[in-house]
């Protein structure tokens, strides 16, 4: 359809203006007829050949979707697909702001969504997002995708990376304090504290890093029980009786207590407290590998253990932190936009061997699990073959329903776990937390 | 009217239309650069009034900007968990609690900010201790120590100051930034930034840039702090700066300038708080090059010069037009004759000229027409006189013949010679008309031949061939006589004895008279002979009275014309209208 622009011109008079609003009136009225008789069919989409994704993080997901645009433009050279970096918040305040108000105008064909936000997006706005089935086999991938990139039984996602989480660990700092990697196989976190407090005394390095506004730590504590801060209906909140979650709150605690916790403020402080060797271990995704190897010094004194589960409870030693799902916006090009993903995050081996190979990324689609790149040996990891140990985590994770309100819920328990750590008692925080929780996330 | 003689370069018209054309073609130009320039200046004029509230909404924008920063710094520097976060060592249990109470204060008036694309960033006298967006200015946050932002607030601690820094090349940012004091020990404990996105400022302005209208944000040195041109950002333009502050000592709301090789109108406002100048640059061409369509002007100008020279063309050649044609009657009037009326139309004037011309036409000819009267009535006097003045000898002459006629006894010749002498002294004295008849003056002819026959003898024979049709006709009383006369005195002086014919016939409408003689003939004679040194042996009309008599009567297309040859004789002809008795009044 036409859009006619009226070229502002304060500069012209006003008659003149009149006269050319009143011709550019008429002109377009009869474009506006001819189109009307000639039958309108300018609606119907453009067969566009330009595909525009949005991911954040140069390092991974960005590097990922170039992956995946060399694979794909082998075979389909005509397909035009740019690829644009914005940051997550953005991507979501932009997300948000369109389709809310209705509008697909300015939004990429693909889109990064990170597991925890996908159902808001897919329950909110559901006609606005283009279903997946035909592209991929959702059995394919690992089970715990399923439920955040999906609804209403259609497939929206196609997974991308697992996000599983592990625990990364310096081998040198636990050896001053007479400990090994093995020490943390199948460890619970009472387990780890008590490493990490030696390893304290030995060395005076504390034990991991956190922001106090980021309870990831804590997410990634409870999914390896599969509880979340939802009930499985990923809508009423499951806080005030949530044993998992109290658990971990008390081991937070206790970590804070015992001074075992460096403080960091984004996400450059992070790197920079990771990589000056300022802690003796890291729970977090496996997407962390590349900030991790950026330190080349470090080389050799890293390993990766599984991640501790919950003491005296049903608890795995997986999880997840992280992790997201490309998503199809319903706008022209969504076919082509569709087979793309498909073709490779739903189906090329070599491309996953690539991701695992280049950007040090464990994928989610099974049947690439087996390849070569999934057992090749990390020197920086001394040998250890991380990928292989990540993908067999993978399909170890619970797997939980993130629900609509993960990140409202974590702000109010960001709050609350500050009057905890202050000395409030556990219960009446978790109540008043649960009581907030029920007002907010409706 | 030819259109040659309206082109001659002297001629009334072309003056008048020259002078005309070249007087439209300088009004016209005149007035369109006069109103064209009165044009501009009037839009500069508007156009600046528009645009200073423009900037006065976009100085506004800045200033609201500025306050919510001006708010959130003081907050900032009021906080006290933020002062013991800077300042004070803690251990890491403790740190990680106020940590989260500073990120908390610190994210809420963020929020606060809204969505103006401020950012804020604290920092101990180290390093970035917290920022609500890392991806934000600077990109490593230990370099904040050493950064010249951060040195120059420490040497003016109070004040929030407003700098231009870039990350990458399209990556440009203003900064607002604080030293945060101690307010006891007015010791510095850190620092608090906000980094601003270039196009946030731009957003202020960006709805009112058009091309040739662009926007710059110059910091006192002239550094490019925002702009419309993307492409000038960080860029020093000292030139843009120090017309701004000159015209804002001078309290100009507008001025113009050469910038950049174009002419451009200049608005600048100075935002104290930022320490910055906002400058408003307006192409001059493009803006008043729309307001005035040259082409369309120089179209419309030229299409009422065209008009107006048809109507001066048409005018003028109306108004010259009847002069020139008068100017050419007049011309042929000598040509034509007096009886020539002038046929004048147009003007007042050319009326007025034509009148008098005419009127002065008509009694020129009243005069002159007078006068031939006069000089013709006086010589038909003459001509009367001549014609009533019988020779004397004649007359003795006759009345001897006669005598000696009666003497000899020969009474019936004397009678006869008697009374042809009386018909001839009848017809010539007695008649008082001036014209008889062909039959009259051929009587009158035989009457004369007969006396001098009788005086001389009969060797000179006289005769008469004559159409009975002209029998009726008039001639002037003894017009043929003289020529008789002639050929009887003069022609037979050599030859013992001839004959004299008379001949009349008429020739179309005139009448043809005809006289010859076989005599002595005259030696290459055309000419009348100039008989007033003859004597007349008859009347006083001679043959060279017959010529000037009858042109006289009937216009110079008649007359007497005279043919001879020396031996062969004489032929003398004359020409005349055919008129009759009754028609005699139309002469």
């Amino acid at each position: 359809m036409l859009i006619f622009k009226q070229k502002d011109s304060a500069y012209k008079n006003e008659g003149v203006n009149r006269m050319k609003k009143f011709l550019a009136l008429l002109f377009v009225s009869l474009l506006v007829l001819s189109a009307c008789s000639s039958g309108s069919s300018s609606e119907a989409d453009a067969d566009t050949n330009d595909i525009k994704v949005w991911a954040w993080d140069p390092n991974f997901n960005i590097k990922a979707a170039e992956l995946a645009k060399t694979a794909y433009q082998e075979e389909n050279s005509e397909l035009n697909i740019e690829i644009i970096e914005y940051a997550q918040d953005d991507i979501i305040q932009k997300l948000n702001t369109s389709l809310s108000s209705g509008t697909t105008k300015g939004l990429p064909n693909v889109v990064l969504i990170e597991d925890y936000r996908a159902q808001s997006f897919l329950q909110s706005y559901p006609d606005m997002f283009y279903a997946v089935d035909d592209a991929i086999s959702i059995d394919d991938f690992a089970k715990y995708k399923q439920p955040p990139t999906s609804f209403e039984g259609k497939q929206y996602g196609v997974p991308f990376d697992s996000g599983v989480a592990g625990l990364y660990v310096r081998t040198d700092y636990l050896e001053e304090a007479g400990y090994s990697i093995d020490d943390l196989q199948d460890a619970d976190w009472e387990k780890v504290i008590e490493i990490g407090t030696a390893v304290k005394d030995a060395t005076g390095k504390q034990m991991i890093t956190q922001d106090p506004k980021d309870l990831g730590l804590l997410r990634m504590m409870i999914q390896t029980s599969g509880a979340w801060y939802l009930e499985e209906d990923g809508v009423t909140p499951n806080i005030a009786n949530n044993d998992a979650l109290k658990e971990a709150f008390r081991l937070y605690k206790e970590m804070i207590d015992a001074d075992l916790v460096k403080p960091h403020a984004d996400w450059s402080q992070y790197i920079a407290t990771i990589n000056n060797g300022d802690i003796s271990m890291l729970p977090s995704g496996n997407w962390i590998t590349p900030s991790v190897k950026a330190e080349a010094s470090q080389s050799g004194k890293w390993a990766v253990a599984p991640f501790p589960k919950l003491p005296g409870m049903d608890s795995v030693n997986a999880s997840n932190l992280g992790g997201s799902s490309w998503y199809v916006l319903n706008i022209p090009g969504k076919e082509k936009a569709a087979e793309f993903l498909g073709q490779t995050f739903g189906a090329d081996v070599d491309f996953h061997q690539q991701f695992v190979e280049e950007v040090g990324g464990v994928g989610t689609y099974q049947p690439a699990a087996e390849g070569e790149a999934y057992q090749a040996e990390d020197e920086f990891f001394g040998g250890q073959k991380i990928m292989s140990d990540f993908a067999a985590w993978t399909e170890e994770i619970p797997q939980v329903n993130y629900g609509l309100h993960t990140y409202v819920i974590e702000d109010i328990l960001a709050n609350e776990i500050q009057k905890y750590l202050q000395g409030e008692d556990l219960d009446t925080v978790m109540e008043n937390a649960q009581s907030l929780a029920e007002q907010q996330a409706k | 009217m030819k259109i040659k003689d309206q082109l001659q370069p002297n001629g009334l018209f072309m003056k008048m239309f020259l002078i005309t054309v070249a007087l439209i073609i300088l009004v016209a130009i005149t007035v369109t650069l006069t109103t064209i320039r009165m044009a501009e200046q009037f839009f500069v004029e508007k156009f600046s009034i528009t645009n200073s509230q423009i900037i006065d909404q976009i100085q506004y924008d800045f200033e609201e900007l500025n306050y919510s920063i001006v708010m959130a710094a003081t907050d900032i520097g009021q906080s006290s968990t933020i002062e013991a976060y800077l300042s004070e060592e803690e251990p890491d249990n403790e740190r990680i609690l106020s940590l989260y109470l500073v990120m908390s204060q610190i994210d809420h008036l963020r929020e606060q900010l809204g969505d103006q694309n401020v950012e804020i960033a604290i920092a101990d006298q180290e390093a970035i201790s917290y920022r609500t967006n890392f991806t934000y200015w600077p990109a490593a946050p230990t370099d904040i120590r050493t950064h010249d932002i951060t040195e120059t607030i420490t040497k003016e601690p109070n004040k929030l100051l407003y700098f231009q820094d870039s990350r990458e090349a399209s990556d440009n940012y203003v900064i607002a930034a604080k030293a945060l004091l101690d307010r006891e020990t007015d010791q510095s404990y850190g620092s608090v930034y906000f980094p601003i996105r270039e196009g946030q400022l731009r957003s202020f302005y960006t709805d009112y840039v058009k091309p040739g209208n662009d926007f710059y944000v110059l910091d006192r040195n002239g550094k490019v702090v925002s702009s419309s041109l993307t492409n000038v950002i960080g860029q020093s333009l000292p030139e843009l700066s120090q017309q701004a502050e000159n015209m804002q000592t001078e309290g100009e709301t507008y001025r113009e300038v050469e910038f950049q090789d174009t002419n451009q109108i200049m608005l600048a406002e100075y935002l104290p708080y930022f320490d910055m100048y906002l400058i408003n640059m307006v192409d001059k061409q493009t803006a008043v090059g729309n307001l005035i369509d040259t082409k369309q002007i120089a179209l419309l100008l030229a299409g009422v010069v065209v008009l107006a020279l048809i109507i001066v063309f048409l005018v003028t050649k109306r108004l010259t037009n009847s002069l020139s044609k008068l100017v050419k009657d007049i011309e042929a009037v000598p040509k034509k004759g007096l009886k020539r009326r002038l046929v004048y139309e147009g003007t007042y004037e050319t009326n007025q000229i034509g009148t008098a011309f005419n009127s002065m036409m008509d009694e020129l000819q009243v005069y002159v027409e007078k006068l031939i009267e006069a000089q013709k009535q006086q010589r038909h006097a003459e001509l009367a006189a001549l014609q009533q003045q019988i020779n004397p000898h004649f007359l003795y002459n006759t009345m001897a013949s006669i005598k000696f006629l009666v003497m000899m006894g020969e009474r019936e010749e004397a009678e006869k010679t008697i009374d042809a002498f009386i018909t001839l002294l009848q017809n010539t004295i007695g008649n008082v008309d001036e014209s008889v008849t062909v039959e009259l003056e051929l009587q009158n002819l035989k009457n004369y031949v007969l006396i001098n026959q009788k005086r001389y003898g009969d060797r000179i024979q006289v005769q008469f061939m004559v159409s009975p049709d002209c029998l009726v006709y008039l001639i002037p009383k003894l017009i043929l006589q003289p020529f008789i006369e002639n050929s009887f005195f003069h022609a037979f002086n050599k030859t013992a004895k001839g004959t004299i014919s008379v001949l009349v016939w008429k020739e179309a409408d005139d009448l043809v008279c005809e006289i010859a003689d076989d005599g002595d003939g005259m030696a290459a004679c055309t000419d009348l002979p100039n008989t007033n040194r003859n004597r007349q042996l008859f009347s006083g009309i001679g043959v060279k009275n017959v010529h000037e008599r009858i042109q006289l009567l009937y216009g110079t297309d008649y007359g007497v014309t005279i043919t001879s040859k020396t031996g062969q004789g004489t032929k003398v002809s004359l020409r005349l209208p055919a008129v009759k008795e009754d028609e005699r009044d139309a002469i």
